[in-house]
């Protein structure tokens, strides 16, 4: 019998004997490489995705970082503008203010004045109905229902009544104003944060252009003492 | 001296696999070097890795800080996006300030002897009353009014006529 080309009958001992150390040693090679090769190399492995997704979320964090540092300066006030515009609670008291110092400056007179709740708009946007009777020159009620809309808090004109008497026009006017509680969670850290977009600046312009109330501060004053008690 | 090999012959391996055994050993020495090249070139690039990692985790830490300190931006960001998010959907309801500036120009393009009457206004809808004195005036108008571009679509409701305020057209109107 022959393998290889070799004679392996009647000389089998010194043969193996001489192969056996060799042959071994080729074994514990393999079987050590087969061992060192796989866990090494998932160990690499997994080393390397562990990196790869530490340095996307490093690139991730570094770019949020970038961005609030950017928007630092000028995010406050735009964050005053926007709540302004859609308050986080019922702006009717503002509105009423608002539409009080247009009427005065078209010599406009108010008459009566209802507040009530409206439908929501979507889930999360309350609607309030503010309705009113003004009456004045028709040409100033026009400029007034025109002017609604470039006023702080937002609203939108619902409705319009207008009856003539004589030179005198008396509207009854609706309008809906809204309101929308603060968002109460900011965004996981890991998630990519972004800039205000182009329609988002454009929108913010707009609104940044409305006209806002006018908020009056009262100073504190030191108690003293009233000479007539009465009075 | 040559060496004297005093072994009887069936004990002495053969001269083939005497080759056989030595290019072996040879073999497997440049494997145990290669394996001892690659596992030293794991250890090192496991090593290298790993120090990466910690130095991103290290700079992850510290980027997380400086976010955490400038949470305050970072809630107006969440504020203004919310709110303007809000507001476009508010400003895109139906209002009828359209329908005001229309009225507007409406009353511009009254002729003489024409007045408007009682109106009301509702998003995409006018409905008004106008008088005019003649049927002179009232052709006028129509031809004034049809001929603009004020209104998409004007509808006639109702014509009456009386000898003391003339006629009166009941129109509906949408933009």
């Amino acid at each position: 019998m022959e393998i290889l080309g070799i004679s392996i009958q009647g000389s089998v001992k010194p043969n193996i004997r001489i192969l056996a150390v060799p042959v071994i040693l080729a074994v514990v090679l393999a079987i050590l490489t087969l061992l060192i090769g796989q866990r090494g190399i998932s160990q690499i492995a997994s080393k390397l995705k562990d990196l790869q997704e530490a340095k996307k979320a490093e690139t991730g964090l570094e770019a949020r970082t970038n961005v609030l540092q950017r928007l630092e300066g000028v995010v406050l006030s735009q964050a005053d503008v926007s709540r302004i515009a859609l308050p986080e609670k019922d702006p009717s008291l503002l509105m009423l203010g608002q539409v009080k110092s247009i009427l005065e400056k078209h010599n406009l007179e108010i008459k009566g004045i209802r507040t009530r709740r409206a439908a929501k708009l979507g889930k999360e946007i309350a609607v309030g109905q503010v309705s009113f009777n003004v009456s004045g020159e028709l040409e100033n009620v026009l400029e007034f229902l025109k002017e609604i809309k470039t006023f702080a808090p937002i609203s939108t004109l619902e409705g319009v009544s207008i009856i003539i008497e004589g030179s005198q026009v008396s509207v009854n006017t609706t309008l809906f104003i809204f309101w929308s509680g603060f968002p109460t969670e900011i965004p996981a850290i890991t998630t990519p944060i972004n800039e205000l977009s182009t329609e988002e600046k454009a929108l913010l312009e707009k609104v940044t252009r409305l006209t806002k109330p006018e908020f009056n501060n009262l100073n504190p004053t030191e108690p003293s003492n009233r000479q007539d008690p009465f009075n | 001296m040559g060496k004297i090999n005093l072994l009887p012959k069936e004990l002495t391996p053969k001269e083939s696999f005497l080759k056989l055994a030595s290019s072996l050993k040879k073999i497997v020495l440049i494997g145990f070097v290669t394996l001892i090249i690659l596992t030293v070139a794991l250890i090192g690039g496991f090593i290298v890795l790993s120090n990466q990692l910690n130095s991103a985790v290290e700079s992850q830490k510290e980027l997380k800080a400086k976010i955490n300190a400038q949470k305050s931006t970072e809630q107006r960001l969440v504020l203004v996006k919310d709110r303007l998010g809000k507001i476009e959907h508010v400003l895109g309801t139906e209002t009828a300030t359209d329908e005001v500036e229309s009225l507007e120009k409406l009353i511009a393009i009254l002729p003489d002897g024409a007045t408007l009457g009682e109106t009301n206004m509702s998003p995409l809808s006018t409905s008004t009353k106008v008088f005019v004195d003649s049927s002179k005036t009232l052709v006028q108008f129509l031809a004034i009014l049809l001929g603009s571009d004020i209104y998409s679509k004007v509808n006639l409701k109702s014509l009456t006529f009386s000898y003391i305020s003339g006629y009166g057209l009941q129109l509906a109107l949408i933009n």
